[in-house]
C-alpha cells in the first residue's frame, strides 16, 4: 500500500512539471516567409500610391507572387499541429487579399486613398499573424 | 457619415478600454497598438470622404471588415496566451459584432 502511495505521489509530480503544449513549435522559415510577403503586400500599394500608373495590368505579377505566397503560408499552417488559429488568420489574410486583387482588376484603377486604405486593412491582420507566429514556443 | 466614423471612433477607445486592456502582458502592449492602429484606419476613412476619393459603399465595406480585424487580433492573442479564455475572446468578439451591426443598422435607418 505504502508502495502504491507512492508511486502515486511520484506520478502525480511527473505529471505536474509536464507542461503540455498545445501550440505549434516556432518556425524560423515561417516567420521570414510572412514578414516578407507583408512587405511585398506594403510594397505595392506603396507603389500604386506613388506612382502615376495605377492600372491593374500594371501590378498583376506582384498581386500574383503574393497570392502564391499566401498559398504557400496557408499550405505550411495546415500540415501543422494545433494551427488552427493560425489558419484562421492566415485565411482571413488570403480571402481579403483575393478581394482587394478583384477590387482592382474590376474597376481597373485604384486612387491613391483606396491603396492607402487596403495596405492599413492588410496590415492588420498581417500583424496578427506575425505577432501569433512570433510568440510560439521555441 | 463622417458622425458615425467619429463616433465608432469614441466607441471604440470605451470599448476595448473596458473589455480587453485589463488583460495582462503582453496582450496590453499589443491591444494597445491594434487601437493606435485602428485610430489610423478610421482618420484614413474620413480623410478619404473629405476629399471625395472613398465612396460610402467602400467605406461601409471597410467599417464590416473591422470585425474580422478584431477576431484575427484576438485569435492571435489566444494563441500566445492561452490563459485568455475562449469564452472572455468569443465574447469580446460578439459584443463588437453587436456595436459594428449597431452602427451600421443606424446608417441604413
Amino acid at each position: 500500500m505504502k508502495k502504491f502511495l507512492i508511486l502515486i505521489i511520484a506520478t502525480s509530480l511527473i505529471m505536474a512539471s509536464c507542461k503540455v503544449t498545445w501550440t505549434p513549435k516556432y518556425d524560423p522559415a515561417v516567420v521570414t516567409l510572412v514578414e516578407s510577403t507583408q512587405k511585398a503586400t506594403d510594397d505595392l500599394y506603396d507603389q500604386i500610391v506613388s506612382s502615376s500608373d495605377k492600372s491593374y495590368d500594371s501590378y498583376k505579377t506582384q498581386y500574383e507572387n503574393i497570392i502564391g505566397n499566401i498559398a504557400l503560408i496557408k499550405q505550411t499552417d495546415s500540415s501543422r499541429v494545433k494551427a488552427v488559429k493560425l489558419l484562421n488568420i492566415i485565411s482571413y489574410i488570403q480571402e481579403r487579399f483575393i478581394q482587394y486583387r478583384d477590387f482592382h482588376l474590376e474597376s481597373k484603377v485604384l486612387n491613391n486613398y483606396q491603396a492607402k486604405v487596403f495596405k492599413e486593412y492588410m496590415d492588420v491582420i498581417w500583424k496578427a499573424l506575425l505577432n501569433a507566429e512570433k510568440n510560439l514556443n521555441q | 457619415m463622417n458622425q458615425n466614423i467619429l463616433s465608432l471612433i469614441a466607441s471604440m477607445e470605451t470599448f476595448l478600454l473596458s473589455q480587453i486592456l485589463p488583460v495582462t502582458s503582453p496582450m496590453v502592449k499589443l491591444t494597445i497598438e491594434y487601437f493606435n492602429d485602428f485610430k489610423t484606419r478610421a482618420n484614413l476613412l474620413l480623410e478619404g470622404i473629405s476629399a471625395g476619393e472613398l465612396s460610402q459603399e467602400f467605406v461601409l465595406d471597410r467599417i464590416k471588415e473591422e470585425k474580422v480585424n478584431l477576431k484575427a487580433h484576438v485569435l492571435s492573442l489566444i494563441q500566445i496566451e492561452e490563459a485568455f479564455a475562449q469564452s472572455v475572446a468569443n465574447n469580446v468578439i460578439l459584443l463588437f459584432e453587436a456595436f459594428i451591426d449597431n452602427i451600421l443598422k443606424t446608417k441604413e435607418s
